[in-house]
């Protein structure tokens, strides 16, 4: 699959925000829109809403809930990765 | 639309033990669950490991008899239950497709635990994650944390963590615990029904065992702990039970101060509500049988209290037998027969509560002596200290305080921080949690793009 | 025993929502005492579900005095919102750039340009019909997909909960102004003039009373022997996450706030008191703004709620003194009209009479077929 534009390989059982974790360090996985700051995921387990990531096209979706699959566009919420 | 008899809304131990037991009885189920996999927190990752339960034994393995059972019921994984009526009717979206509307002749909700949201300084940095979090990785993925990792909290899931991170080759650099030092007259009040329940004693015993033997550096009886960093977290500072500042360099830090039901479907669709004091949350009021205020929406596991798994899975158990009472699958008498049983167990099972309730108590999220420029609110950025001046301002409940300061207003709708702020305004208005309340929970449950649910014209005029 | 305790007040107002707030606000201003009642979390509490136009266009449709009354208000927005900020820290999100109100063919277009040629001659306020084309200049992203809208540039929007906070910091800011969760249960008038309030807690006698309790007013009337003709129509609200800042001027079925979050709403439902909301209206108003702002598609609803208006038959506000020192003041445009609350209609209260140029918003405007259909209470 690709993260921000580039291939990435991923374990068939993981999800996208635990790609991200293995993949990028924590204060790279997103900033926050409402204050600016870095935050990372902290639950996995749905509730806390820190894992939000762009998956082909559709941003804030929580990263800790959505299985990674072939061919999916993953896109990181912050400056760097393209996006504010 | 279409005649279904139970609609399920989450896959845990509740939900799957519902799910097969009322197939069993021919009721026809479906069992929503917004993750890619079924087995909620205790049982996740259960029915995709090829390689054996490993360290979580045989209480983890009891997940794959309820997958198997609950295999007869129609279960939709990465499906978001996002509206719920008071007639048991769900709106649903799977990760493709159009928005479903469902609607159940009976309605459970088995959304299970989450963690108890810790508000102190420096939670919100990343490297900051709860200790549950890291258990669903090392369950689902076979993921453990590298680098140095420092557990923080209280609680024996703290401590359990702790023993699978040492199963699975990984030492923590510290355990640094919050309990505080056991109030002999609480721990007395547990003790006798602790002692009816010696195997989940012994359980624990071995647990302090295990971690003093691999000696992880182990501080108790912590006060005052403060996460700090700059982009991420650097260190834990806490006052240790002596009385001095101690500072551990820190990775990753593991959050833990008990968990909590999550409630968040039993509130938005209304449900009544009671003050658990015991176990410090809210939880929805339901019968012997998990039936809710709301006739024919019940409720099981632990999204109704905490009790464990295994009264989760009674619960789910007790719960399907009374549906299937109320269906006309089985008479009054079967019902009692079959849950007989069931409901002497879980009354077993719960009995070993108030021992850990007492032992327990929620130590490290203490919202209410949270300092001024501790977030509160992470959706949107509120501190305590701008809740206090709102509540200062004239906002004289839960909901005015959203209005007036956004907290509870982002993406999470308040999961995270609405007990926060219940415990700030009581402490402020000087009265009890319970008096204040929390904020109405408004659909949908989650975030949706507007373009699904317009859509949802067309989809829904072509269900039969 | 009774534990109940007395105090006198000048002024006692009566509902902590915005028309209530606004006139105490003004009624402090002009150095009066005031308390004002406010019922606290469990009242109705139209201000939270307003959607935070300041707005006159189109205002007057059914009371064409209301047309001029309507566009003075907005007018006086900008230097009261800098007075109540200066005062109290809070930031309104004022802004009156201009507004829109869609039309989705062309024959309610036609009308609506109708209705706005009509209330032109009786306020002054100019518009343009615009077509989307046009409409995209201010509002990028818009579709094709409509036949066109209205426009002003007098109208704008602002934050109604900042509003109502701001009220309340002010008020909160002077000892004893405001009661926290006071439900008035009923007032009665005193024998040497006044009136008595009481809550469940305590009596207060004041010298005046103002009704500004929403649908409240209706009981609260019923106390003096008035009926009022009013009843509670539903909107329903639906908020996105936040966007980037796309939006500069708001309409009456979207706009963009200064947090980024897109405010959708327009619905009018005749359902009672029942403040639910609908999967059928939350899809209908998802459908009609995807229409609009085909972008929004992706744009992910996070909440959803409802709030009751506060309606009279002709959906102009109410201002009438309803018995000797008992003024009347509901409308279902607390923040267009929160200005001129707080100035005139605070003035006129202070000054103990309302005058005969607002006569026009009395109660007996309305005939015994109105008052009949309308009173539900």
């Amino acid at each position: 699959m690709e993260l921000d534009g580039e291939t990435v390989m991923a374990g068939a059982r993981d999800t996208v925000a635990s790609l991200l974790l293995g993949s990028v360090a924590p204060d790279r996985y997103r900033r926050s829109a409402a204050s600016g700051h870095p935050r990372a995921p902290l639950c996995m387990m749905g509730v806390c809403f820190e894992c939000l990531v762009e998956i082909d096209g559709q941003t804030n979706q929580q990263g800790c809930l959505v299985r990674v699959r072939d061919g999916m566009r993953i896109r990181r919420q912050i400056p760097e990765a393209g996006r504010s | 639309m279409t005649a279904l008899d139970l609609l399920i809304v989450g896959g845990g131990a509740a939900g799957l033990s519902a799910a097969g037991v009322a197939r069993a009885m021919d009721v026809s189920v479906e069992l929503l669950d917004e993750r890619p996999a079924l087995g909620g927190n205790f049982f996740a990752g259960i029915g995709e490991r090829t390689d054996g339960v490993g360290a979580f034994g045989p209480d983890y393995a009891r997940g794959r008899a309820l997958l198997n059972a609950a295999g007869a019921a129609k279960l939709s994984t990465a499906t978001l239950a996002w509206r719920l009526e008071r007639d048991g009717r769900a709106f649903a979206l799977g990760e493709e497709g159009p928005v479903r509307s469902i609607a159940p002749k009976r309605l459970l909700i088995a959304t299970g635990a989450m963690e108890r949201p810790i508000p102190i300084p420096g939670a919100i940095l990343p490297g900051v994650m709860y200790a549950g979090a890291a258990q669903l990785m090392l369950k689902t993925a076979n993921v453990a944390p590298s680098g140095r990792c420092v557990l923080v909290g209280s609680g024996p899931l703290l401590l359990l963590l702790a023993k699978q991170l040492l199963d699975f080759g990984v030492v923590p650099s510290a355990l640094v615990e919050t309990t505080p030092r056991a109030g002999f007259a609480a721990v007395l009040q547990g003790l006798p029904a602790a002692l009816n329940s010696p195997d989940l004693l012994r359980k624990g015993l071995a647990l302090q065992r295990a971690i003093k033997r691999a000696r992880v550096p182990w501080h108790r009886h912590v006060t005052g702990v403060s996460l700090k960093g700059g982009e991420r977290v650097e260190q834990v500072v806490f006052t240790d039970a002596k009385g001095r500042n101690q500072s551990i360099q820190a990775d990753l830090v593991l959050l833990h101060d008990g968990i909590i039901p999550n409630d968040h479907v039993t509130r938005q669709l209304g449900c009544k509500e009671s003050w658990n004091a015991a176990q410090h949350c809210f939880s929805p009021v339901i019968d012997q049988w998990g039936e809710t205020s709301l006739p024919g929406i019940f409720a099981a596991g632990d999204c109704t209290g905490i009790w464990g798994a295994q009264a989760a899975e009674l619960s789910g158990k007790i719960a399907a037998i009374e549906i299937g009472r109320q269906l006309g699958c089985i008479d009054q008498q079967e019902r009692d027969r079959k849950a007989r049983e069931p409901l002497l167990k879980l009354k077993r099972q719960r009995a070993f509560r108030p021992f850990l309730e007492a032992r327990f108590p929620p130590s490290l999220a203490r919202a209410e002596q949270a300092a001024a420029d501790t977030v509160i609110c992470r959706c949107e950025n509120v501190t305590a200290g701008e809740i206090r001046s709102a509540v200062a301002q004239g906002a004289t409940g839960p909901d005015q305080l959203k209005s007036f300061t956004r907290s509870g207003m982002g993406p999470c709708q308040g999961r995270s921080c609405a007990m926060a702020l219940a415990e700030i305004m009581a402490r402020e208005l000087a009265c009890g949690v319970q008096a204040v309340g929390r904020h109405d929970i408004r659909p949908p449950l989650k975030p949706l793009p507007l373009g699904k649910i317009g859509a949802a014209q067309v989809a829904l005029e072509t269900v039969p | 025993m009774s534990a109940r305790s007395r105090s006198g007040v000048e002024f006692g107002v009566i509902g902590g929502g915005l028309v209530g707030a606004a006139v105490a606000y003004g009624l402090m201003r002009k150095g009066r005492q005031v308390a004002l009642f406010d019922e606290g979390d469990v009242a109705f509490r139209a201000s939270r579900g307003n959607f935070g136009l300041v707005w006159a266009q189109g205002k007057g449709d059914k009371l064409e005095d209301y047309a001029p009354w309507a566009r003075e208000g907005a007018a006086m927005w900008g230097d009261f919102a800098k007075e109540l900020t200066a005062s109290t820290g809070v930031d309104l999100e004022l802004e009156q750039r201009g507004g829109f109100v869609f039309c989705a063919d062309e024959v309610a277009l036609q009308a609506r340009a109708e209705i706005m040629e009509r209330l032109y001659k009786r306020s002054g306020l100019q518009f343009e019909v615009m077509r989307p084309a046009q409409i995209a200049r201010f509002m990028p992203g818009v579709s094709a997909n409509f036949a066109g809208a209205t426009y002003t540039d007098e109208d704008g929007h602002a934050n109604p909960l900042k509003l109502l906070r701001a009220f309340h910091a002010a008020l909160a800011a002077n000892e004893g102004s405001l009661r926290r969760g006071a439900r008035v249960d009923r007032i009665e008038p005193l024998s040497g003039g006044g009136y008595r309030i009481a809550t469940a807690e305590s009596t207060v006698e004041c010298g005046s009373v103002v009704l500004a309790a929403g649908l409240g007013n209706i009981l609260l009337a019923k106390c003096l022997g008035v009926t009022l003709p009013i009843k509670p129509m539903r909107g329903q609200i639906l908020v996105t996450e936040r966007y980037e800042k796309v939006l500069s001027v708001p309409s009456e079925n979207v706009r963009q706030t200064q947090d980024g979050t897109f405010l959708l709403g327009g619905s009018w439902e005749d359902v009672g008191y029942d403040t639910s909301t609908t999967f059928d209206v939350t899809r209908d108003i998802a459908a009609l703004v995807v229409r609009y702002f085909p972008f929004l598609e992706k744009v992910r609803l996070v909440r959803s709620w409802s709030a009751l208006r506060i309606l009279a038959p002709d959906n102009a506000p109410i201002y009438d003194e309803i018995a000797p020192g008992a003024f009347l003041v509901t409308c279902h445009s607390g923040v267009s009209l929160a200005a001129i609350h707080a100035d005139r209609v605070a003035g006129w209260i202070s000054a103990g009479s309302i005058p005969k140029e607002a006569a026009a918003f009395s109660l007996n405007r309305f005939t015994e077929a109105d008052r009949r259909e309308y009173a539900v209470g």
